[in-house]
């Protein structure tokens, strides 16, 4: 795991700094996808996200989901283009579980990426995004992630 | 009677322990009502958030027991009542 000012990123995702999201391969020609830590605490308590929904196709660096949180209304981005396979419906009834759980419990949909393996290629893994991100925070004057009690990163 | 001893409890809205932490906080300084004084810092609020990095804070809720600028007990999580009933050891009666 890697940790950059107490925020994780875990080794085994991959990274969009400028949208701030997680991408993980699902092995299937699919990949899931979420808000990083960094993500969730800039957004601060989530109360709504609504994904797109199944079906639908996205553009590169385009929305695949609305987050609303205490202080913030936003677009989640996906970093590259596909079809909407799958979206996590247990988001609706606790989008809190994107503070909780951004890595495990908090993926926001699974997509099939267009070109899955020169995708990936152009995203970060692991430790390899902490330069970015460490700019990036920098940049939104994040000093530290702070976890409630329980965080299952 | 000294000063009152300052307890902050660090909390959010996303934390589930955190209202109780407070709860538990709240009725011990309920009964110390002439030695504590309780404030509870909103982590959602920026001003909240630069007094956890200034305090060092990773994990809520937190709780800090401090007197005369001083911090003097520190609780990481979920507090039990015994540690929260340490906190009265502080006091000058």
């Amino acid at each position: 795991m890697a940790e950059i000012k107490n925020c994780l990123l875990p080794d085994d995702l991959y990274y969009s700094v400028e949208n701030n999201v997680w991408v993980r391969d699902l092995g299937d020609g699919t990949i899931s996808l979420g808000m990083t830590d960094i993500a969730q605490t800039l957004a601060g308590s989530v109360i709504h996200c609504k994904p797109k929904a199944a079906g639908k196709k996205v553009k590169a660096n385009k929305s695949i989901a609305t987050v609303e949180s205490g202080k913030w209304v936003g677009p989640v981005k996906c970093p590259f283009s596909g079809e909407i396979v799958e979206v996590n419906e247990q988001l609706s009834q606790d989008a809190t579980i994107l503070n909780k759980s951004p890595y495990k419990e908090g993926w926001i949909v699974k997509v099939r990426p267009d070109n899955l393996e020169g995708d990936l290629a152009n995203l970060a893994k692991g430790a390899d995004a902490i330069p970015g991100f460490e700019a990036y925070m920098a940049e939104k004057e994040l000093g530290e992630c702070i976890h409630c009690e329980g965080f299952d990163g | 009677m000294a000063d009152k001893l300052l307890i902050r409890v660090f909390t959010h809205p996303a934390c589930s322990g955190c209202g109780p932490a407070l709860r538990m906080v709240w009725e011990m300084v309920e009964q110390e009502k002439d030695a504590f004084n309780l404030r509870t810092v909103k982590l959602e609020n920026k001003e909240g958030l630069q007094e956890a990095y200034r305090e060092g804070i990773k994990t809520i809720p937190t709780i800090i027991l401090s007197g005369e600028g001083k911090e003097l007990e520190r609780i990481v999580g979920s507090p039990s009542r015994e540690e929260l009933a340490a906190f009265k050891s502080h006091l000058k009666r």
